[in-house]
């Protein structure tokens, strides 16, 4: 049953084709940013870690910050919140002091953070899940996205449940993304065709054939009355109906990959009302679509301003509350919440890593092509956190990526400082995709520093 | 540098490299003064015209840039040739050839060239490329403006049929389904530059995103009426009541009726067709629709997927993305049709309101689709009688006032034409404009602009005039002084009827109101504490209620509370809000000599500029090509357009690079303009002075950002005054001084001294204002001009001065010329 990927991977090592496994990716991208003192490890020189918060803040912005710190495992404990992912520390790597001041909008910078553009509403560019996407997914979908809810700055507290935008993957200017953030609706897309009736299936699959079929066939009467130039624009809109029943034959050619992965649909989790349980499902649904080949790319969006944590034991008070200093009753302050949340969010990662552990590939598992990077659209802090912006990285890129290790690059302006743009370039080269020696819009604050290409130090 | 009017003994004398090159000019000359009685165009002009001024260059001998344009035959009949023409034709209208610092053809002589080489190639079957080049925005100035406008022209007008997908505008006016379907995303969106006319026919797409979209958002409407549909039956089915007749429709079809019968095929396809096309499916469309609903049931036996896979198949149909401009009237004797009256109603709907007509009600859109109906919307008069009654009832209702307005496609005209509003998209950093001394608020410099214009459309005389010269001013303030005073009195009357009993009744509400939200109904657990705060805010109510009504009554008729806090943004208008008495009556006027129409307005200045610099270079393009009509040739792409970093220099200065020879033949066009705007800062500010420090580097900061004592930021006063007195640092005026003479525009010649005058000179030209109506034509028509359109473009200019400046009358002149009223 798990034969497959292995098999093929036999065939490619006699085949004599080197490290030619998909490479799949998953950006997790959460709200109200990640406060960088909680990923700092164990033992660094000078660096206290278990810190009152008033202090926390020195350790992001300690002014001695304008040397690189690169750091292995071995040597220093993992930080707290990542505790669930202490058996997968060889394939995890913090990248911590990178910028993305260029590109903000309010609380996030909506779809610069993957672009590096500043364009908070509107795609201008594409943005690296896609471009990774489009180049790697050979099943219908070029990436795949779910959210909880699509507008950031809603303040909604119950999750949305059909597809949404929450402004974060864009495939070219113009195109942007939707994410689906009901679960139930998710699964019906992705694996339905595994649940369903061989006569549903059926059924549905012949609607949509007449459905495109007929759209194509009506298309022609116009197109008779136009003249040449009109003519050829019109075509392109004709020739869209073929690419959406493409997507549904590539759906079905993996139909008997995706009855055998198809994650188990329990009722109460995909229909709930509850951020956390959407979550669960989300990554579940998310890890199944890498492992059934609908696509390589997967894009998460667990949460936004208005989520409310409710097991995490702070009910009343969504993200954007905690993220301006609220306080429970109980004492527990806003620092304390938000590294509950982190480390929630760890333990969903681990619990993905865990089934991509589980399936071989090569001389080792799925998990070693599979890169899951996470990190939040507002930066480092709830927002202004633009020049701080961390991100943590788990898995790999093959043999492209050098993982089990912590990097702080030197702060904002200094010498050595670089950009999430470089971050990106470095996946970007681990994933194959050309690139120039940019990604996205330069700071013109940092117009003296050496910005151009991937971070070195990733880069195996 | 020549100017191209001069025509001098130099003309004559070349330089002789080459015997047969002087051979070759003279005979050219010879030729030119013996005038071949019957000899063509061609023979008459061109010919000589390229033996005088190219082929020195480009003819076979060495021909530069691999063109030997002595061997050009005049036929065009081969795609090559036709290429080579095309590139003289670009070059020499753009000014670029012949090179500045070779002899210049008179203006007559350019001309003559120009109208030849670009009628032949429109007409020439190898014109393909050229043809679809002037069919982009960016390109609709290539045609002649003397031309145009000269009269010479007498082609009936029309425009061609097509197709025109719609614009993101009217997908957002459209109806939705249901508040409740949130998902719905606009399918459309513009490919063209956000610095010409947006929506053009021959421009808009619709691609694998468009497509997906609507198919996205046909999935999410009918999911939700599908899913109502079930549970509205299922509820009367337990209460044995009726359905209600808007679920009718569906009931055959999510009841597994046994036979469903021809009515009941037709009534959901009618009213889905209905809400996306704006009208009723003709006999045709319902039997198409029908045919594939039954084909489906037939395949699958599932009446509901059938349905709805038959209500997407018109959601996405061509109809439903496309306006279809055909011209469905009878031919006339030039083989134009004119629009149907159905079709007219679109276009006028659309023209206007981003609306389908509709039968009801006192809008706008209704009272076109009121004229179809009856019968009265068939002949250019009818269509001028239903503008007028539109336009009269148009009031520009201000921004932050409760109505929209009635025609928003009007003021959106000004917004894409002078673009200020794209200030909001020049980023400028925060620390810069603190150490500038300004606080930087785009959105509340567009609103000021937005209500000027408006203000002056109201009045509607001079309005071009107006627009590019007024030294009048509106600073957080509506303009619609009346309405300020109404709402005062409406706020005074309201804040004496606060009691406790009003108050007590307010808490009730809102508490109501919170239990009804899914947030609080699915988290009951927050409800206790919002109706805490809920008292808490209720019981300082009435007292700020209190204070509130004596603060107004001291203050008389305010925009709502305008505290000094709002008013930091003037500085952008070099008003010092500390000391300003904020008119409450606006417009009011600021220095003359300083600021004139929305060019000098500062959400203009901040939109044409970079980051951290002005930007003459763009400003200099905008004037060139929306005021002037003119022809700027693309940059050439070996060409590095980047400023030079010099901090000793002013950007003035710095720009000296563009005198180069090769730089200079376009630049000449752009930067005389451009650096007049220099008496402004990129912040919109007027300035008088540079200031360089002690170090001879230019400054242009007030202040420094420095941390003190406690690791905080601060500013530091650079004390410039100061410094200037002991000598330590020079301060030089600004130079806005300039010459329209390379302009090559007839009407504009002489100097200026700045923006200013510059701005006064170039509103008193014909020009101008026929490059407004150019530019409003295109906007309107969805296209460029072509030469047929030529009688429209006059008698909107005729319209424009007769009325005394009324741009109504301009909008009616074009909405009923023919250019809009027929098809070919």
């Amino acid at each position: 049953m798990l034969f497959a990927p292995f098999l093929k991977g036999l065939e490619m090592h006699a085949a004599g084709a080197e490290a030619a496994f998909p490479k799949r990716f998953v950006f997790i991208v959460k709200a109200s940013g990640m406060d960088p003192y909680n990923l700092v490890p164990g033992g660094l020189p000078n660096q206290p870690v278990s810190a009152k918060p008033s202090e926390a803040a020195k350790i992001s912005h300690a002014s001695g910050r304008d040397k690189l710190v690169q750091a292995a495992w071995s040597d220093h404990s993992l930080p707290e919140i990542f505790k669930p992912l202490e058996a997968f520390k060889d394939k995890l790597t913090i990248v911590q002091g990178l910028s993305g001041n260029n590109f903000k909008g309010n609380h996030t910078a909506g779809y610069g953070a993957l672009s590096c553009h500043n364009s908070e509403l509107t795609p201008i560019a594409p943005t690296v899940d896609a471009l990774l996407g489009l180049k790697h997914s050979t099943g219908p979908y070029p990436m795949f996205g779910m959210a909880t809810n699509g507008s950031l700055r809603g303040q909604a507290s119950v999750p949305d449940d059909a597809y949404v935008f929450p402004n974060l993957s864009a495939l070219k200017a113009g195109q942007g993304v939707a994410f689906q953030a009901s679960p139930t609706k998710a699964f019906n897309e992705l694996f339905g065709s595994a649940v369903m009736a061989p006569e549903t299936l059926k059924k549905e699959l012949t609607l949509n054939r007449r459905l495109m079929d007929f759209l194509k066939d009506d298309a022609k009467r116009i197109g008779a009355r136009l003249t040449a130039e009109d003519r050829e624009r019109f075509d392109r809109y004709v020739d869209t109906f073929d690419s959406l029943r493409v997507r549904d034959e590539r759906k079905t050619a993996l139909q008997e990959r995706i009855e055998r992965n198809s994650p188990e649909y329990v009722v109460n989790k995909y229909t709930s009302m509850q951020h956390m349980d959407r979550m669960e499902a989300q990554f579940e649904l998310g890890g199944a679509t890498l492992v059934a080949g609908l696509t390589n790319v997967v894009t998460l969006r667990p949460d936004t301003l208005g989520t409310l944590y409710q097991d995490l034991g702070f009910q009343t008070l969504g993200l954007h509350a905690i993220g301006h200093g609220a306080e429970l009753p109980s004492g527990l302050n806003s620092y304390q919440m938000r590294k509950k949340v982190d480390a929630y969010h760890m333990g969903l990662v681990a619990k993905m890593a865990q089934t991509f552990e589980r399936i071989p590939e090569g001389n080792g598992t799925m998990l070693d092509n599979t890169l899951i990077v996470y990190l939040s659209c507002a930066g480092g802090k709830h927002h202004g956190g633009n020049t701080d912006w961390p991100a943590v990285l788990l898995g790999g890129c093959g043999d492209k990526l050098k993982m089990g290790q912590y990097l702080q690059y030197p702060s904002y302006k200094q010498a050595g400082h670089k950009t999430l743009g470089n971050l990106y370039l470095s996946l970007l080269a681990a994933g194959g995709v050309e690139n120039g020696e940019h990604f996205g819009q330069i700071d013109p604050a940092l117009k003296d520093l050496d910005l151009k290409g991937p971070l070195q130090e990733l880069l195996a | 540098m020549f100017h191209p009017d001069q025509v001098t003994g130099k003309s004559y004398i070349m330089k002789l490299n080459s015997p047969n090159l002087a051979i070759t000019i003279l005979v050219a000359a010879v030729g030119s003064l013996i005038a071949k009685p019957g000899g063509g165009i061609f023979e008459r002009t061109v010919e000589p015209f390229i033996a005088n001024y190219c082929a020195d260059c480009h003819d076979d001998a060495k021909p530069k840039g691999d063109i030997d344009l002595t061997a050009l035959p005049s036929s065009m009949a081969d795609a090559d040739s036709a290429f080579h023409w095309q590139q003289m034709l670009e070059q020499v209208q753009a000014g670029v050839m012949p090179p500045v610092d070779k002899d210049q053809p008179t203006r007559d002589e350019r001309r003559a060239v120009i109208d030849w080489i670009q009628g032949k190639l429109l007409a020439s079957p190898h014109g393909g490329p050229y043809r679809a080049k002037l069919l982009l925005p960016q390109y609709g100035n290539y045609l002649d403006h003397e031309k145009l406008f000269s009269g010479e022209n007498v082609t009936p007008p029309f425009s061609p049929s097509r197709i025109w997908r719609k614009s993101p505008y009217i997908f957002a006016a459209q109806r939705r389904v249901s508040k409740s379907v949130r998902s719905v995303q606009n399918p459309y969106s513009y490919s063209t530059s956000k610095h010409g006319v947006r929506d053009f026919a021959y421009t808009s797409e619709v691609g694998a995103s468009t497509v997906e979209t609507l198919l996205l958002n046909a999935n999410a409407e009918l999911e939700w009426q599908f899913a109502n549909a079930r549970s509205a039956i299922e509820a009367a089915k337990k209460k044995g009541n009726e359905v209600h007749r808007s679920i009718v429709p569906f009931v055959p079809f999510l009841m597994e009726a046994k036979e469903i019968t021809p009515e009941q095929f037709e009534v959901p396809i009618r009213s889905v067709f209905q809400r996306f096309v704006a009208r009723d499916p003709s006999e045709a469309e319902l039997e198409k629709y029908i045919g594939f609903l039954k084909g489906n049931i037939a395949e699958t036996g599932d009446p509901e997927g059938s349905l709805r896979t038959t209500l997407k198949a018109i959601s996405m149909s061509p109809e439903t993305i496309y306006r279809m401009e055909w011209g469905l009237g009878s031919e006339d004797e030039h083989g134009r049709r004119m629009l149907g009256s159905r079709e007219l109603a679109y276009a006028l709907g659309y023209a206007l309101f981003d609306e389908a007509p509709h039968g009801g009600g006192r809008s706008g859109a209704g009272l076109i689709g009121k004229a179809e109906q009856a019968g009265k919307l068939r002949t250019k008069e009818d269509v001028q009688v239903v503008l007028q009654e539109i336009l009269q009832g148009e009031s520009y209702k201000p921004i932050g006032g409760q109505a929209k307005d009635t025609a928003p496609r009007l003021m959106r005209f000004f917004r894409e034409f002078f673009g200020y509003g794209e200030a909001t998209e020049v980023f400028k950093d925060n620390q810069r404009v603190r150490e500038h001394g300004l606080w930087h608020d785009p959105g509340r410099l567009v609103k000021d602009a937005d209500n000027l214009i408006k203000v002056i459309l109201r009045e509607d005389k001079e309005v071009f005039e107006r627009l590019l010269t007024t030294n009048e001013a509106l600073v957080f303030h509506s303009g619609d002084n009346q309405a300020i005073v109404d709402a005062y009195d409406r706020q005074i009357v309201d804040l004496r009827t606060w009691d406790e009993e009003r108050v007590s009744k307010d808490i009730e509400r809102r508490k109501a109101g919170i239990l009804k939200k899914p947030k609080y109904q699915n988290n009951p657990k927050l409800v206790g504490p919002a109706h805490a705060r809920i008292e808490q805010l209720g019981k300082n109510l009435l007292v700020e209620k209190q204070k509130e009504l004596e603060r107004l009554l001291e203050s008389g008729p305010v925009l709502g509370s305008v505290k000094g806090r709002d008013l930091i943004y003037t500085r952008a208008y070099n008003i010092n809000f500390r000391k300003w008495k904020w008119p409450k009556q606006q417009p009011f006027q600021l220095p003359a000599e300083q600021r004139a129409g929305i060019m000098s307005h500062p959400a203009w200045l901040a939109a044409h500029s970079l980051n951290d610099e002005t930007d003459p270079i763009h400003r200099g393009i905008w004037v060139y090509e929306k005021l002037l009509a003119g022809v700027i040739a693309d940059v050439p792409p070996d060409v590095d357009a980047q400023v030079p970093k010099d901090h000793h220099k002013t950007l003035r200065k710095r720009l000296d690079v563009v005198r180069a020879k090769r730089c200079w033949a376009c630049h000449q066009k752009i930067n005389p303009i451009g650096e007049a705007f220099e008496i402004f800062d990129d912040f919109g500010r007027y300035r008088t002075q540079h200031f360089f420090n002690e170090e001879g580097m230019i400054e242009t900061r007030a202040s420094v950002t420095v941390k003190n004592g406690e690791d905080k930021e601060v500013q530091q006063s650079f004390e410039r005054d100061e410094m200037v007195e002991a000598g330590k640092w020079t301060a030089r005026p600004v130079n806005g001084s300039g010459s329209f003479d390379t302009l090559g525009i007839p009407e504009l010649e002489g100097e200026f001294d700045n923006a200013i005058e510059m701005i006064h000179q170039i509103a008193k030209t014909d020009r101008t204002r026929q490059s407004i109506i150019r530019h409003l034509f295109r906007y309107f028509m969805g296209r460029n001009e072509m030469l047929s359109d030529s009688k429209t473009l006059i008698e909107a200019d005729r319209a424009y001065l007769d009325s005394g400046g009324s741009f109504k009358a301009v909008v009616i002149s074009l909405l009923s010329s023919d250019s809009f009223l027929y098809r070919k």
